[in-house]
């Protein structure tokens, strides 16, 4: 190790997190390898190494005869002032080689929040910010990951663009730039090259007239058409410190059937594709064998809608439950199924219910197409209370399209009903019972019905969450609710353009670092950077769309078309709901991506 | 089954892994070796293991003792397949039948290197000497943080032998007997009580003895 970094190491919060070493890391020789990849996540250690998709990424990279890939995480503030004191760029866990020095620097774009993160990382690593600045063919700096649907406010920094899912397409990636690099073809060269791949995007053949031989717009996802092929990562990394999520996750689905109207995943990762049963039992047992955790976790965006949960629980618990390894399944709809399953699973704790009914009134329910009603959440309540539950957590968005102070009471209403039931049905009402109602703003997404939506104001999410806070004065109740400075700066990014790289850029240079983070994000700075760069965020954040205006993010497609996100959207102005894809097929389009999954059920 | 003792290194990267978190790695890395540990009875069962004396984070040892009880029989090859399942830098080096309690153990044998960077600090022969006298005198008062404020400590009885040598120009090496336990000496306590600071104090555990200086088993 350096002998800079023994010094620094003493100094700052948990070490562990920037040293590597841990189990089944993966160290290969380099003169085997002909290809170096630096897989970066653009928030800490123990908030990149419980990624799924991370684990997922290295593991199939690693495979990959001659392609050797390590990890990188952002520094905490502390490490990242003391790399710049000494003047050591980022470094790789793995190999602690310099990043500049790979081949491919892959940034995984989860959240908009990241955005400076990542660019801060390349700076770290002494990488020029900006794509045109960096002439050389590596290091290649790529993106992915759910973000990328709107590719443009990262557009000037980033290469190219993998968009959709990156267990095939990575690896034609790779092999594309090993080629590239024997045959001495030049960056302009190769990402011409590159973009003949399906799924690949790169801005910069876009810009002016364009490059002539520049494949058409837009770019449409790729996806694995049998999920059962996509690997799973049993031999994963098992980190030497606590991270977010320490424990097996195993990924049931991907997609969702649902079409909630506000859902960027929903859409995103349409169509709906299973893992089968025996697979998943088969991957999870052998996860927990060679991870040695004691707590393994069922992972979709709606769990109850796995077609086979019942037989995939039984064959899990078979496995779990002599060994005092629990299993815990998130994402459950609230409805009396869940609950049956949720005692049979969860035998000892009986903590926390947690439900996201999103919204308090039914007819705002339907203008989102949350297919919940209040007599199943409350029948769901009913039972759970009976059952011995005495915590129930619940999540809304406010500023929801066409909310209206009735619907933000309806909230207060909504919860009164919960405790009114706890009082009426609670097994035993000494214990007491515990309400915690949570209110986001809402931030409308690309790739959603509602896209061409206007968010509510910072006054305006304000003056509701007063509204509801005073309407809600329950004992038992407490009322928590995100800020409405984080969810501005998230909404213009989500919908931003490629003027929004300069805002980026410029509270980068300002400062700015893990923007996620309460203890780092800092408004004033954001303001100041839209003041210095003459871009007014409420163009981006709180305008509504027409339909015809040619929207930033439509160069990329998740395969959804976006006359069914129109048809969605005047659904909603007339709170029509709309089927899930297991009740009836809405013709989203998203079919034509592949036969398998739900639509060809 | 009986109680089973085993001694491991902790050694590079695992330096840096928290008391807390080597708990944890161990633990997984005895269900990846197939080898099950009693669990306490109660309402919430934990595995029967335990760490003798708490290493700093930072601080390397080849002595980390931990006391165990398995699920039946031990496997005659336990330690190999603990080693395949153990992280980089922790290793076990043997397991056998504990013949004293851990509360039995009194002192820890330490190697160290004190580093000086800057070149005003440069290290001679004279720094050695110096050390070794300020080692030799009949007190040695540190300031010590305490959950009360700061408090002053005299640490000469907790050190049993110490002695400075001349490593380079930048590096002083170290070693001493120092109080294990009842009470217990942080070998950087000896850094900071020194005339001249080091910029950066590596130690290591090599041996644990009891109070007779014996071998601690
Ligand atoms: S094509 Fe039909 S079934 Fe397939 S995702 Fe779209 S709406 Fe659902």
């Amino acid at each position: 190790m350096d002998e800079r970094l023994l010094r620094i190491l003493p100094r700052v919060q948990k070490p562990a997190r920037y040293v590597g070493g841990e189990k089944r890391q993966i160290i290969k020789d380099l003169s085997q390898t002909d290809l170096r990849v630096a897989l970066c996540f653009p928030d800490t250690y123990e908030i990149g190494m419980s990624n799924l998709g991370m684990r997922i990424l290295y593991d199939v990279a690693n495979r990959a005869p001659g392609v050797w890939c390590e990890r990188v995480f952002a520094p905490w503030g502390d490490m990242e002032d003391e790399l710049r004191a000494a003047g050591i760029p980022l470094f790789a866990l793995e190999s602690g080689d310099a990043v500049g020095e790979f081949d491919i620097v892959a940034f995984s774009l989860g959240y908009e929040m990241s955005y400076t993160t990542a660019l801060n990382m390349l700076d770290l690593a002494a990488i020029p910010l900006r794509s045109s600045e960096r002439d050389s063919l590596t290091p290649l700096v790529v993106a992915g990951g759910t973000c990328c649907y709107n590719p443009e406010p990262m557009a000037d920094f980033i290469d190219l663009f993998l968009i959709g899912e990156g267990e095939e397409l990575n690896l034609e990636l790779y092999a594309a730039l090993r080629d590239a690099k024997s045959r001495g073809l030049s960056k302009p060269e190769f990402l011409l090259e590159a973009s003949k791949i399906g799924g690949i995007y790169v801005p910069s053949l876009y810009v002016g007239g364009g490059v002539p031989d520049a494949p058409p717009l837009p770019i449409t996802k790729r996806i694995v058409k049998n999920l059962d092929d996509a690997p799973i990562p049993v031999d994963a990394i098992v980190p030497s410190t606590e991270i977010v999520h320490d424990r097996v996750s195993l990924e049931l689905f991907r997609g969702c059937i649902r079409g909630c109207r506000f859902c960027q995943a929903g859409y995103a990762y349409r169509p709906a594709r299973e893992r089968s049963p025996g697979l998943l039992i088969e991957k999870g047992v052998a996860s927990l064998k060679a991870s040695g955790y004691d707590e393994a976790t069922l992972l979709s965006l709606s769990t109850s809608d796995y077609t086979r949960l019942l037989d995939l629980c039984d064959g899990l618990l078979e496995y779990t439950e002599p060994r005092n390894i629990s299993l815990s399944l998130p994402s459950l709809r609230a409805d009396n199924f869940s609950l049956e399953l949720m005692n049979r699973v969860q035998k000892v704790r009986k903590s926390g219910l947690t439900f996201a009914p999103e919204a308090g009134s039914q007819r705002l329910r339907d203008v989102i197409n949350k297919n919940v009603t209040e007599e199943e959440l409350l029948n769901t309540c009913r039972i759970a209370f009976a059952g011995g539950w005495n915590s129930v957590k619940l999540y809304f968005m406010l500023g929801l399209p066409g909310e209206t102070d009735e619907d933000v009471l309806a909230i207060a209403e909504l919860t009164n009903h919960v405790l009114h039931c706890w009082r009426e049905h609670a097994r035993n009402k000494n214990r007491g019972v515990r309400i915690a109602v949570s209110t986001s703003c809402f931030v409308p997404k690309p790739h959603t019905a509602f896209q061409w939506e206007p968010q509510v104001t910072r006054e305006e999410y304000s003056r509701r969450v007063a509204l509801l806070r005073d309407n809600m004065r329950a004992k038992n109740v407490t009322y928590s609710w995100h800020d409405a400075d984080t969810s501005l700066i998230e909404a213009v990014l989500a919908r931003g353009d490629r003027k929004i790289g300069k805002v980026l850029e410029t509270v980068v240079q300002n400062g700015g670092r893990l923007d996620a983070w309460s203890d780092y994000f800092d408004m004033n700075r954001w303001l100041a950077a839209f003041e210095t760069c003459g871009i007014d965020p409420s163009f981006y954040a709180n305008r509504a769309r027409d339909y015809d205006e040619a929207l930033p993010w439509s160069v990329v497609s998740t395969g959804v078309d976006e006359d069914f996100l129109k048809r969605e959207n005047e659904l909603a102005r007339q709170a029509q709901t709309t089927p899930d894809c297991r009740t009836r097929c809405s013709a989203c389009g998203a079919r034509n991506l592949c036969d398998g999954g739900v639509c060809g059920e | 089954m009986t109680k089973t003792r085993l001694r491991m290194t902790k050694l590079g990267p695992a330096v840096y892994i928290s008391h807390l978190d080597l708990m944890r790695t161990t633990r997984r890395a005895f269900t990846r070796a197939d080898i099950a540990l009693r669990h306490s009875e109660g309402f919430n069962p934990h595995p029967l293991m335990s760490f003798a004396l708490p290493l700093s984070v930072g601080q390397e040892s080849v002595c980390e003792l931990l006391d165990f009880e398995a699920e039946g029989a031990l496997p005659p090859d336990a330690a190999e397949r603990l080693n395949d399942a153990l992280p980089e830098g922790l290793r076990v080096l043997e397991i056998y039948a504990p013949e004293a309690k851990l509360s039995m153990i009194k002192y820890l044998e330490i190697t160290g290197y004190l580093f000086y960077d800057e070149k005003d600090k440069k290290v001679s022969r004279e720094t050695i000497s110096l050390f070794n006298d300020y080692f030799a005198a009949e007190k040695l008062i540190i300031s010590k943080k305490t959950k009360r404020g700061e408090g002053e400590i005299d640490i000469k009885p907790m050190i049993s032998s110490i002695s400075f040598s001349y490593y380079n120009s930048k590096q002083v090496s170290i070693s001493a007997i120092i109080s294990a336990q009842n009470p217990t000496l942080n070998p950087a306590s000896i850094a900071a009580a020194l005339p001249l600071k080091p910029d950066l104090a590596q130690f290591r555990r090599v041996q644990i003895f009891d109070s007779n200086l014996n071998v601690f088993r």
